[in-house]
C-alpha cells in the first residue's frame, strides 16, 4: 500500500506521483558522495534558502552571522552553493564554478548536490504551485555512500565530468561492448549534465518521463498531445520557465 | 520578472495565461499564484492546470542543470540558437557566455533545457 503523496482532490497523475515519490525516498537515501544525513540536511537547506528573505548572490549566507547554525551536517560551502542555485540561478557562472571544483567540493560532490538542490526545487514548486503541502523528507536510511565514478567520466563537453551516455537509456559505451549492437546515437547534451554521478541521472531521467514527455521523444512528436496539454502549451511553459531563470541553453 | 515577453498568446492556445501561471509560479506572492491557478483551473481543466504546472517544475530541475554544468548547446540547436536568442533577448543572459556550442558531427537529436 502506498500512501497518497499530497492530500487533495486534484487529478495527480500515477507516473508523477510515483516519480516524486521515488525521488524523495532517493534524498533521504545514502548517495554516491554525501551521506544519507547530509543529503536530508541539502533538502531542508533548499526549502530554509527558497522560504527565506532573500540574500543578493554576492553574499554568501555562510559569511551572514547567525544565519547558518554552527553545528550544521554541512560545509559551509555547501550551504552556500544551495543558496545561489535554489534563488540565483541566472547567476552560474564557469568562473563561479571553477572556484568551487575540485578546491572546496570534488566533482562529484558538486554533481549530486547539484542534482538534489535542482529535483528539491521542482518538487517543492509543483507543490507549490497547486498550493499543495510539501512532501516531507523522511529519515535518513543506513548505509554508506557508494563513492564510484563511472570508468569513463572525463571533462569533455561539460564544465563537469560527464560518462559517455547513449539514447536507448544511459548506459556507458564500454557496457555495450559485447552486445552485438550498432554503436547508439549520443543523447542531447543536458541528459549527459548529471552521468557521473548515475543515480541522479536515473532520477531526472525518470522525473522528466513523467512530468514532461515521456520516453525521451522530446521533440519528434511536436504536433501531438501530451498528458492533457497540447504540444505547443507544453513548450511554451519551458520556454517561459528557461527565460525566467535565464537559461540560455 | 519575464524579459522579452509579447503580448497575447503568442499563437497558443491560452498562452498569456499559461506565462502568466509560470511568472507566478517564481514568485513569492501567495495571492497573486492562487488567482492564476484558480483561472487555469477555470478556464483550461483541473488535469490541465496539474500538468501545466508540473512542466514549469520541471524546466526549474533542468535550468538548474544545464545552468550548473556548463551543458553546451547540441548541434541542432547551435544552429537555430543565434537568430532565436536574439529574438527573446537571450543573448543577454549570464549563461549565454557558458554555454558553448559542441562541435559534435551527430546532429538532429533532441534537447530541452
Amino acid at each position: 500500500m502506498t500512501t497518497p503523496l499530497y492530500d487533495t482532490p486534484l487529478p495527480i497523475r500515477a507516473e508523477i506521483g510515483n516519480t516524486q515519490a521515488a525521488a524523495v525516498r532517493h534524498w533521504s537515501a545514502p548517495g554516491t558522495w554525501w551521506t544519507a544525513v547530509e543529503r536530508v540536511a541539502i533538502v531542508e537547506e533548499v526549502r530554509r534558502a527558497r522560504d527565506a528573505d532573500e540574500l543578493p548572490p554576492w553574499t554568501a549566507p555562510s559569511s551572514v552571522p547567525g544565519l547558518i547554525g554552527n553545528h550544521h551536517p554541512l560545509p559551509a560551502v555547501a550551504v552556500d552553493v544551495i543558496w545561489r542555485v535554489t534563488n540565483h540561478v541566472t547567476t552560474l557562472t564557469r568562473e563561479w564554478y571553477e572556484a568551487l571544483v575540485p578546491a572546496a567540493l570534488s566533482a562529484g560532490h558538486y554533481v549530486e548536490l547539484l542534482s538534489l538542490v535542482a529535483q528539491v526545487n521542482m518538487v517543492d514548486r509543483f507543490a507549490d504551485g497547486l498550493g499543495l503541502g510539501r512532501i516531507e523528507v523522511g529519515p535518513a536510511a543506513p548505509g554508506e555512500p557508494a563513492r564510484t565514478t563511472p570508468d569513463d567520466a572525463a571533462v569533455t563537453t561539460h564544465w563537469v565530468p560527464t560518462a559517455p551516455s547513449a539514447a536507448a537509456g544511459w548506459r556507458p559505451t564500454d557496457q555495450a561492448g559485447d552486445t552485438g549492437l550498432e554503436p547508439q546515437p549520443d543523447v542531447p547534451n543536458v541528459l549527459k549534465a548529471l552521468s557521473l554521478v548515475p543515480p541522479e541521472r536515473n532520477i531526472q531521467m525518470a522525473l522528466i518521463g513523467s512530468h514532461y514527455v515521456p520516453g525521451g521523444a522530446l521533440s519528434d512528436d511536436i504536433g501531438k498531445d501530451v498528458w492533457s496539454l497540447q504540444r505547443t502549451q507544453m513548450e511554451l511553459i519551458g520556454a517561459i520557465t528557461s527565460a525566467v531563470n535565464e537559461c540560455f541553453y | 520578472m519575464l524579459k522579452g515577453a509579447g503580448n497575447g498568446d503568442g499563437g497558443v492556445e491560452h498562452g498569456e495565461l499559461l506565462v502568466r501561471l509560470c511568472a507566478a509560479m517564481v514568485g513569492r506572492d501567495q495571492q497573486v499564484l492562487a488567482e492564476v491557478r484558480d483561472e487555469v483551473r477555470s478556464a483550461m481543466g483541473a488535469e490541465v492546470l496539474v500538468d501545466a504546472v508540473g512542466v514549469s517544475a520541471l524546466f526549474h530541475l533542468m535550468n538548474r542543470v544545464t545552468n550548473g554544468t556548463g551543458t553546451p548547446l547540441d548541434p541542432m540547436l547551435a544552429q537555430l540558437g543565434p537568430p532565436a536568442a536574439a529574438q527573446f533577448g537571450a543573448d543577454r543572459y549570464r549563461s549565454s557566455n557558458d554555454t558553448s556550442v559542441e562541435r559534435a558531427e551527430a546532429p538532429g537529436e533532441n534537447c530541452l533545457g
